[in-house]
């Protein structure tokens, strides 16, 4: 078999660029260079481009038009946080077990009401939950489950329930702000500029001028 | 499980691995290089510019509440916590909860680090018509970095 390949690969590398002249000229000089500089100085210093400033398209990243367009809820402040979203994401998983089991036992919908407190569901559903053998995660740090009152102890519970309170509470919110917004601009008081003029004393130093100025162009022309 | 366990996994949350290193050995670099009064100022000067690329968040805002509400939409969207305004006898209080700023430069670099939330309401304000004459400055202790105290007047 021919291997024709093997001389047209040479073929190819004979075309390349003979960098030997230039590589023995770049060694030649390495030294002397090393000795006169170190090698910070040998650096010429280049003068930086500056930043350049965000981009529209970055910008619109941020931008309120994409807040508007896509009407994403308000994010309330209690959620924001990563215990808050842990919080949130284990009452639902227990939440989804609680009804699970209570479908699987076939218990009375007295035992375990889909509909009300999320908190005191929550902290039945961990209870059963650390009374069985299967899991050893909720079991161990729930040693009272049977009481409600000492279950308020436990994190798990106090997470539970801070995140069902907070999350009425920022229902709640969401629904009023609205309305304490328009009241609030409507009595002005809460206005920046209204506010900024008392911090800086502007109001009085805008009602005062004037009675001084009367008073000294009276006097003024008394004289 | 404790709150301060609790605290301390949301603090490593905070910051991208990807820059941590970098953003602790830059603090560390820093400090050593320069006084920490200049580095408030350097700080101050990035929370402005940083204030100036998010001034259609509070351009059109009319009242303090309006304003928190707005911020804290920018900063829930980039996960830097909330702030929340409290007019006060001839001053705003301004209280930040869950910045970033002790995760990524340290605990030890809170001092001058705050300069970015300093500069940055600096400039907020300064864009919706307070004077000169008033400034953002930190106040009291910064619990662990959780919660940052400013004040706003002169």
């Amino acid at each position: 078999m021919k291997k024709t390949n093997n001389n047209l690969s040479a073929l190819f590398r004979s075309l390349g660029p003979d960098e030997t002249g230039l590589e023995a000229i770049a060694k030649a000089a390495a030294p002397k260079v090393e000795k006169e500089w170190p090698l910070f100085k040998a650096v010429p210093p280049v003068e930086q481009e500056p930043t350049p400033p965000l981009s529209p398209q970055e910008r619109k990243i941020w931008s309120k038009q994409a807040k508007v367009k896509t009407e994403v809820p308000r994010p309330t402040l209690s959620m924001s946080g990563l215990s808050s979203k842990l919080a949130k994401s284990l009452s639902q998983i227990s939440e989804q077990m609680a009804v699970e089991e209570s479908d699987m036992d076939a218990a009375p919908p007295e035992k375990q009401p889909r509909v009300g407190a999320l908190a005191h569901n929550k902290r039945d559903s961990l209870s059963e939950r650390a009374s069985s053998p299967s899991n050893a995660l909720f079991a161990k740090p729930l040693p009272a489950v049977e009481l409600p009152q000492q279950a308020e102890e436990s994190h798990e519970a106090v997470l539970f329930e801070r995140a069902a309170t907070q999350l009425v509470l920022a229902q709640e919110k969401a629904r009023t702000k609205p309305l304490a917004k328009t009241q609030e601009a409507a009595g002005s008081d809460d206005r920046l500029a209204n506010i900024f003029s008392r911090l800086e004393e502007k109001e009085k130093v805008a009602v005062k001028p004037v009675e001084k100025r009367s008073s000294l162009s009276k006097r003024m022309g008394k004289r | 499980m404790t709150n301060e366990a609790l605290q301390n996994y949301f603090r490593e949350q905070q910051v991208s691995l990807q820059w941590l290193p970098v953003l602790r050995a830059m603090a560390s670099e820093m400090s050593a290089q320069m006084p920490a009064e200049e580095l408030l100022e350097l700080f101050s000067k990035i929370g402005e510019r940083f204030a100036v690329d998010t001034e259609e968040h509070f351009q059109d805002v009319e009242t303090l509440a309006q304003l928190e509400e707005s911020l804290n939409y920018f900063w829930a969207r980039i996960n830097w916590g909330w702030v929340t305004f409290r007019e006060a006898k001839g001053c705003i209080e301004i209280t930040h909860s869950a910045a970033p700023l002790a995760e990524a430069f340290g605990d030890e670099a809170l001092g001058w680090s705050v300069g970015l939330l300093q500069g940055f309401y600096q400039r907020a304000f300064s864009a919706l018509g307070a004077s000169d004459t008033m400034a953002v400055r930190a106040v009291g202790e910064s619990t662990g970095g959780i919660d940052i105290h400013l004040r706003f007047g002169r």
